[in-house]
């Protein structure tokens, strides 16, 4: 089984489970962490509860919201425990990838889940400045 | 291969494609609709939200008819999605291989009544389907794909 832990300065990990959940439905392999609230528990105990939780079939992908922010330099270093993954730039494209997208390993979830939400980055422009081409059969 | 034939008041939206794409994978979507076939900005909109490897078709619905009785669409997993039950009844009545309806999403009215959380339908629109029923063709409601299938059962 695949888990999930979204984690982020503050609250941003419990809002965008939230709006996982509203497109996607109940997750109940993600969880959600918010870092660095007041009596929030350590970030670093947190995971570690969260990977000791792991079954001997299970994996977990972290997903962190910024690259060289704290929270991604305090559990990149996670990444080296075995069925853990990190994956960092935290956005709702990005998570609706991992958690819906097919492949046959992990490691290719994460690839497409990312260049496809790398691509649904942009600025909205007029109609023709877009020019798409129709598309037929 | 017609994968899933869908009415959804809002076509094409991040539960659709997200969802119903990872779960049935089609390499091609068609978003059978007069309107939008004649509005470049909804034509836009709609492809912005299309994920990269899936071709998006939009064309009105006597062309997408035509297409799909013609055999061009045979080749692709396709998934269909329409506005309306109206749309939908008249799509799988015309096309053979068209043999499933899912109402995915339709809009509360004042003259709806509501059969889930996210179908409503009017009384003219279950007399549609249950003929739709009565010509052989399957009439389900699922939102998403881990929703469990729910066969549409007219209450006349």
């Amino acid at each position: 089984m695949r888990k999930i832990v979204l984690a982020s300065h503050g609250t941003m990990a419990v809002g965008m489970k939230n709006s996982l959940e509203m497109i996607a439905g109940k997750q109940e392999c993600v969880d959600a962490i918010a870092a660095y609230v007041p009596g929030a528990p350590n970030l670093q105990s947190s995971v570690e509860g969260a990977i000791a939780a792991l079954g001997p079939d299970d994996e977990l992908i972290l997903v962190t919201d910024l690259l060289g922010g704290s929270v991604n330099n305090e559990l990149s270093e996670f990444r080296n425990r075995s069925h853990v993954f990190v994956v960092t730039g935290m956005n709702l494209a990005l998570v609706l990838g991992l958690v819906l997208g097919c492949a046959d390993t992990t490691e290719e979830l994460i690839q497409e889940a990312v260049d496809s939400a790398r691509g649904q980055v942009m600025r909205i422009l007029g109609a023709s400045e877009m020019a798409y081409e129709d598309e037929d059969f | 291969m017609v994968v899933l034939f869908r009415v959804d008041h809002r076509l094409m939206h991040g539960q659709v494609v997200f969802s119903w794409c990872s779960y049935l994978n089609p390499n091609c979507i068609l978003v059978a609709n007069d309107s939008v076939a004649k509005d470049d900005l909804r034509k836009t909109t709609l492809r912005l939200s299309k994920p990269a490897s899936t071709k998006l078709v939009i064309k009105g619905i006597d062309d997408s008819i035509a297409a799909i009785n013609s055999g061009k669409t045979d080749k692709y997993q396709l998934l269909i999605v329409v506005e309306s039950v109206r749309d939908a009844v008249r799509m799988a009545e015309a096309c053979p291989q068209i043999t499933s309806i899912d109402l995915g999403g339709t809009k509360a009215t004042s003259s709806t009544h509501q059969l889930s959380k996210m179908v409503y339908l009017t009384d003219e629109e279950e007399d549609l389907l249950r003929d739709a029923q009565g010509k052989g063709i399957e009439v389900f409601l699922q939102g998403v794909p881990s929703d469990k299938k729910v066969p549409f059962t007219s209450r006349n």
